[in-house]
């Protein structure tokens, strides 16, 4: 099997099978508009996922190779967060700064699949959550005056549960 | 800055929040500045829901709207508060005598005829309409007519296009008022009955009435000076209680006291939304107590809400379902129940005007709080309680 180099950001070099490097829609059109032969021994660099990162996304790609391609978004369909696979529940255990990274490399590295899967893991961190849990659980500073957040309270009270 | 959203794109957290429903949407709207920002610029794509009453996706319907709703949370809140009854209601304008009004809502004006007169009130966002009006029209005849001076008749319906207001008399007589210039007006009267239902053409060129003694008539209408000329006279042979033009293709709709053959047709005990393309009833809705209907508004998207002839009541339809959305009856002043049909209604998104024989009732659903609710419906169709859970 033809074999491609990804270089990560800190200079690790990773040899990997064309063929799962392509799961990536970023890697597969430079490697179509660059018209790399697979004879050469290319060096793909991508400036924007460290070795850490570029190790668990090609652990994924490798699981998830033979999968076939996802759908595409229906506008109208209702998502869902509770349809994730028991294998990517358990690669999805790392700490919070994994994910978030591994949300970016995804979605730099245009796999759909990936991308999916970790923003249904940060929303169903969201779910079930009041916003002072929310806040707290990604850390996040609350920027509003008292006046705007009483009207945003005034706002949802009627979609609240009783 | 890892574990921080700081490092996520707009589109990447709008992608996220796609998996949320609204109550969690909403509720993340209360943690920071950025994320309520997303949610209400954003809500229309990441909700995926159509509103009644508040959907504001017609021009025409935006025309009578007070307010444009800003986001669709917003939207959401205001049916739920039309959906569960929760409303706040004043009753204005109350005379011991018994009126037959009619009303006309405008994005900034309100128009309410009751006697001989027809009164515009200005809208206002503190009282919904500043209760001093703006200025009386009484229909009046031009100098050179047999009759001179103002009218005593009733003013029994009236429209308004393109800065003409038409009006009917209850002595029969069709009454035109220029609205920019105030001291043009006539008023046709050839014989004494009385007229039931008036329109003007969107060219405002041809005025169309019925008349109690089952005559339909048509005008065409000169400016400088306005006059009314005779045209056609037909007879229909039942009473056309409502008349209107189509806005897009050369149609007169006209119903009448025994439906008939004519295209869009208030029937006295259904509410029936017809194709005009086809000429055939598309849709019935029954009242649920089988009441005759007196008059009907549109939001030109699903929503079209009846005026019934008893208990002041008026009934909320989705033309989607088969369901009656919810009842609505008007109190007097005094909070009491009250007994007469509503002659004319309209509404936006966020109120519904009512002319009841003695006052002027509005109904506010702007508020906050999911308290009073009126949930009417619930209990004739006896639905389990109301559930707020949507999907996206």
């Amino acid at each position: 099997m033809p074999k491609i180099k990804l270089q990560s950001s800190d200079g690790e070099t990773f040899d990997v099978d064309v063929e799962i490097a392509k799961c990536s829609v970023t890697i597969k059109t430079m490697l179509e508009d660059l018209g790399m032969d697979d004879e050469e021994e290319e060096v793909v660099p991508l400036p924007n996922v460290n070795s850490a990162i570029l190790r668990k996304v090609l652990q994924w790609a490798t699981f998830h190779k033979d999968d076939p391609p996802p759908p595409e978004d229906d506008e109208n369909k209702e998502k869902r967060t509770d349809d994730i696979s028991s294998w990517d529940a358990d690669f999805l255990k790392v700490d919070q700064g994994t994910l978030f990274e591994l949300i970016l490399a995804a979605n730099y590295l245009d796999i759909k699949g990936l991308l999916d899967v970790t923003c249904k893991t940060v929303a169903n961190m969201i779910k079930g959550k009041a916003p002072e849990e929310i806040r707290k659980t990604f850390n996040i500073k609350n920027d509003f005056t008292a006046s705007e957040e009483d009207q945003v309270r005034k706002e949802n009270e009627w979609c609240e549960e009783k | 800055m890892s574990g921080c959203f700081d490092v996520f794109s707009t589109e990447l957290l709008i992608y996220i929040f796609n998996y949320l429903e609204i109550n969690e949407l909403s509720r993340l709207r209360l943690t920071c500045r950025r994320f309520r920002d997303i949610i209400n610029a954003w809500d229309n794509v990441l909700i995926k829901t159509t509103t009644i009453v508040t959907n504001q996706n017609n021009d025409k319907f935006l025309t009578r709207c007070f307010s444009k709703i800003p986001t669709k949370l917003e939207k959401l809140r205001l049916q739920n508060n039309w959906k569960y009854g929760i409303y706040n209601e004043k009753s204005l304008f109350y005379v011991r005598k018994k009126y037959m009004p009619c009303l006309k809502l405008q994005k900034d004006y309100l128009w309410f005829s009751r006697g001989s007169k027809i009164f515009n009130y200005k809208r206002d966002k503190n009282n919904i309409i500043v209760t001093k009006p703006n200025f009386v029209l009484t229909p009046q005849y031009r100098q050179s007519c047999v009759n001179v001076g103002f009218s005593s008749a009733d003013v029994t319906k009236f429209t308004l296009r393109n800065n003409i207001l038409v009006g009917g008399l209850s002595d029969g007589g069709v009454y035109v008022q220029n609205l920019v210039d105030r001291n043009e007006y006539y008023i046709d009267k050839a014989e004494n009955t009385f007229t039931c239902s008036v329109d003007i053409s969107p060219d405002s060129l041809v005025v169309a009435s019925g008349m109690r003694n089952d005559c339909f008539k048509m005008f065409s209408l000169q400016q400088d000076p306005l006059e009314l000329t005779l045209i056609h006279t037909h007879n229909l042979g039942q009473r056309a209680w409502c008349v209107s033009f189509s806005d897009d293709s050369p149609i007169l709709a006209c119903g009448t006291s025994a439906g008939g053959p004519t295209r869009k047709s208030i029937l006295l005990f259904d509410t029936e939304r017809w194709d005009l393309r086809t000429g055939k009833c598309e849709q019935k809705f029954h009242d649920a107590f089988g009441a005759g209907l007196y008059c009907l508004d549109y939001d030109y998207c699903n929503s079209v809400m009846v005026g019934t002839y008893l208990h002041g009541r008026a009934a909320l339809w989705d033309i989607r379902t088969k369901r009656c959305v919810q009842l609505y009856f008007m109190r007097t002043c005094k909070g009491s129940t009250l007994n007469s049909p509503i002659y004319s209604l309209s509404f936006d998104s966020e109120y519904l005007f009512a002319a009841v024989d003695q006052n002027l009732n509005i109904m506010d659903f702007s508020g906050y709080g999911r308290q009073p609710m009126r949930d009417y419906v619930k209990i004739i169709y006896r639905q389990t309680s109301p559930k707020i859970k949507c999907h996206m």
